[in-house]
């Protein structure tokens, strides 16, 4: 994902490429984190735009550490409280219940069990990449999987318990 | 878990919208934000620039403003300003010995080469006559210098102070004719005295050093020596300190060897 780190910081047409090819990721990252599309967009749009910027002056060493550290810390602006309401897209034919349930326990985690989850389950990075985009250090970031996973796990187990009954 | 927790996160993502021209929204907004930058940069150069003319304005107006006026500035000819300092009052009293005192210039000289001086303020006068107290370094009083001119008449001659009747035989010099009239018998009243007649115009001085009455032998020396008393006497500027006119009246002091009945 890096390798073309010097031709982003020179080149519009490079930005261009990189913008496109990681804007979906991007999006359904903030998705996970939020819970709303059309604030992932927003919040996507914004981070990205950011990097664009920061990239023709220069100021980008690593535009995916850059891209995914921006996106957290906006989503963690933005979302401070741990509840939250799953907000289907407008043109969402169906959402299946499994789907809202798993959002739905994703989001009583911690912000930053969350995060972490979504980085290394999702996002597929790992712990290193992790830690540099949360600013944390990989044991850090190996317990908050230990606990993000615990919970998760336990959170989906009442939920479909609930739903059983 | 990982793998279905995996599959599971993608189940989530399937109502996903369209990205439709998202790409161009973040560029146009990357150009936005740019502007917005620039435009922050340089309003903060121009605050910058405000605050540092407002400092110097402040600086300069505070370093260069005048000064409250305690002296009167005077503009010479030449651009400079001179400053003229306020008048001085001054210290010695009204009855101090002014400096066109001919007489006290005769005897400060001798009086400080003794050690002693002329009591500040000291200095009193009348028609005729002059009076000058002493003291020493520790401010202890040493008498006076009392100088006198009288106009005798033709017939006068040098008293002697045992015989009214009787005439001294004066000695002579550059003009003048004096007698020393000097009486330290008495350690509580010791008095140096000389007479001197200057024989143009039959003008007649008479100079008196008495020393401290009753204060003992040491203080109670004159603050002139004979000599010095003589000296005075015989010296032609005092006899032009006095006006012509001048003759020792009211106030006179009380010689130890009068000079008329």
């Amino acid at each position: 994902m890096s390798g073309d780190k010097k031709s982003v910081e020179s080149d519009d047409v490079a930005l261009r490429e990189f913008v496109a090819s990681r804007l979906p990721q991007l999006r359904r990252t903030a998705f996970l984190m939020c819970g709303d599309w059309q604030m992932a967009a927003e919040l996507t749009r914004e981070t990205l735009a950011r990097l664009v910027a920061d990239s023709r002056r220069g100021a980008v060493a690593d535009p995916d550490v850059f891209a995914w550290s921006e996106l957290m810390e906006a989503c963690r602006r933005r979302n401070r409280r741990r509840e939250h309401v799953f907000v289907a897209s407008a043109g969402a034919a169906g959402v299946e219940a499994e789907s809202i349930l798993l959002l739905d326990a994703l989001h009583k985690l911690t912000p930053r069990c969350r995060a972490v989850l979504v980085l290394r389950y999702w996002d597929g990075f790992d712990v290193d990449a992790t830690g540099a985009m949360l600013d944390l250090a990989d044991e850090q970031v190996s317990a908050y999987e230990r606990a993000g996973l615990a919970a998760l796990e336990k959170l989906l187990s009442e939920s479909e318990a609930a739903m059983a009954g | 878990m990982s793998a279905p927790l995996s599959q599971l996160l993608e189940h989530v993502l399937e109502g996903e919208p369209p990205v439709g021209d998202e790409v161009d929204a973040v560029l146009r907004r990357a150009d936005k934000l740019r502007r917005r930058r620039t435009q922050g940069i340089l309003g903060l150069g121009a605050v910058t620039a405000g605050i540092i003319v407002a400092l110097g304005y402040v600086l300069t107006s505070t370093l260069l403003a005048p000064r409250p006026a305690t002296l009167e500035a005077v503009p010479t000819t030449a651009g400079i300003v001179a400053v003229t300092p306020p008048p001085l009052l001054s210290r010695a009293p009204a009855t101090a010995p002014a400096a066109s005192d001919a007489v006290l210039e005769v005897i400060e000289p001798l009086v400080e080469g003794r050690e002693l001086r002329i009591v500040a303020g000291s200095a009193e006068r009348g028609n005729g006559w002059r009076r000058y107290e002493i003291a020493d370094v520790d401010g202890r009083s040493r008498g006076t210098v009392e100088v006198a001119v009288f106009d005798v008449r033709k017939k006068w001659c040098f008293p002697v102070a045992a015989d009214p009747d009787e005439c001294a035989r004066p000695d002579r010099a550059a003009g003048l004719e004096f007698v020393r009239y000097d009486d330290v018998s008495d350690a509580d009243r010791q008095v140096r005295q000389t007479i001197a007649r200057r024989l143009g115009d039959g003008r007649t001085v008479a100079v008196m050093a008495a020393g401290e009455r009753d204060a003992g032998a040491q203080r109670g020396k004159p603050g002139l020596t004979g000599a010095q008393v003589e000296q005075v006497a015989t010296d032609e500027r005092v006899f032009d300190a006095f006006g012509r006119k001048e003759a020792c009246g009211k106030g006179c002091p009380d010689f130890s060897t009068p000079v008329e009945d």
